[in-house]
């Protein structure tokens, strides 16, 4: 046996039960966090309106204003595909710049009405998320996650190193029944070797959106600052009523985007991810890769001229792609159901993981009891 | 023995990118590149069995 594969075997042993029980809890939630948007649904988290239409937006900003007098909007935002004929608004304190203690409101876009609200951490699915993506511990939880992904990925890669022999011996799909031992062993490697594309993905993706607060932080700090300086000179709007309204800015970019094209979101200035002067304006197409690249635009908040695009680097982008690939919610319900079975199927290769690594303990030591 | 059937789960990694990346009958394609894997290995586990 070569030192290479034994490192491999030590590390796919080590790397796969530290992360065994909070893979476990990570799959389980991860399920849950698949089907958010249907739970949501169910549980009237988000209103559902069969009419979409933008027909009502100033209605809506009319009404926010009148609702809403001593809080400020942080930003708004229009999702056709998920969620069409609803108008999302973020509220804050005057005095906020952060998303952290922010309130969702939804408006009817046919009516102008509001439609309900509600505190995204503290839904059903927005605790399991808090779960999933920071165990309850803020940045420092994204961090943890992270290295749980990491853990995974070494420990894919390591039994893929480990099954190499392995596969030489045993045709693909022999499960052998001479004992539990030998059940469980050609079970983890059998579906192991079936999900295992499925899995770098989604530890990977992990691993990437672990980092994602740090990587807008990083963003914030470099790229943002140099566009802060950049307008330094430029007199901040009133951020409770910028000079340009919102619904001005969204028609404005709406008339000028290309087909498939829309606003996605729009930030308002004064937040702690755009200029005292400027709305960063979200655009996004509604298939392919357009759909899920972040765009950017900014937009002079006294004004309402459109200043010019901002390139987002490429760290940002693959966090921002990576969160569809690892909740798998971009692909209809098919998607959904596939990703359910690949993450039931997880579930059960790092339990019976951990079983094969006990059993075979159990039997070392049993061994050393026998007297020779 | 085939050893490069276990490797076909791998697969799978590469239509999740063609159905994020792609659509219309893009989508079509990645998912069959998705499901494959899954589909591939239920046979083979079968055919195992039977025989």
């Amino acid at each position: 046996m070569s030192r290479w594969f034994r490192f491999n075997v030590w590390l796919h042993r080590w790397a796969s039960l530290v992360a065994t029980l909070p893979f476990l809890v990570l799959c389980v939630t991860g399920i849950v966090l698949i089907f958010h948007e249907e739970i949501d649904a169910a549980l009237g988290v988000v209103p559902v309106n069969t009419a979409p239409t933008q027909a009502r937006l100033s209605e809506c900003m009319e009404n926010v204003a009148k609702e809403f007098p001593s809080e400020r909007v942080l930003s708004v935002g229009l999702d056709p595909e998920a969620h069409p004929g609803i108008f999302l608004v973020v509220l804050g304190k005057p005095e906020a710049t952060g998303f952290d203690d922010a309130k969702l409101v939804f408006y009817d876009l046919g009516t102008g009405q509001r439609l309900g609200d509600s505190d995204p951490t503290k839904t059903f699915t927005g605790t399991i998320l808090r779960l999933h993506a920071e165990w309850f511990l803020g940045p420092v939880g994204r961090l943890l996650g992270a290295l749980i992904g990491l853990l995974t990925v070494a420990s894919l890669l390591s039994g893929l190193v480990i099954y190499a022999p392995y596969a030489k011996k045993i045709a693909f799909g022999v499960i052998r029944k001479k004992s539990a031992r030998l059940t469980q062993l050609d079970l983890h490697n059998f579906i192991g070797a079936i999900i295992l594309g499925w899995a770098l993905v989604v530890s990977a993706t992990g691993f990437l959106l672990g980092f994602s607060q740090v990587a807008f932080g990083i963003w914030q700090y470099s790229d943002l600052a140099a566009i802060r300086t950049e307008f330094a000179k430029e007199t901040p709007v009133n951020v409770l009523a910028p000079g340009a309204p919102v619904v001005r800015v969204i028609s404005e970019l709406e008339s000028r985007a290309p087909e498939g094209w829309g606003v996605r979101s729009v930030i308002f200035p004064g937040t702690d991810f755009t200029t005292p002067r400027h709305y960063g304006v979200i655009m996004g197409g509604s298939e392919g890769l357009d759909a899920k690249l972040l765009d950017v635009t900014l937009v002079d908040g006294e004004t309402g001229a459109v200043v010019r695009k901002i390139e987002m680097p490429a760290y940002l982008q693959s966090v921002y792609v990576a969160e569809p690939l690892h909740f798998g919610n971009y692909g209809g319900l098919w998607l959904k159901l596939f990703w359910s079975l690949c993450s039931l199927l997880t579930l059960f290769i790092t339990a019976n993981g951990a079983w094969l690594f006990f059993d075979r303990r159990r039997v070392q030591k049993l061994n050393l009891e026998v007297p020779s | 023995m085939k050893t490069w059937q276990p490797w076909f789960g791998l697969f799978a990694a590469s239509g999740l990118v063609v159905m994020l990346l792609g659509s219309g009958w893009l989508d079509a394609v990645g998912f069959a590149l998705v499901a494959a894997p899954i589909v591939y290995g239920a046979v083979a586990c079968w055919r195992h069995r039977a025989s």
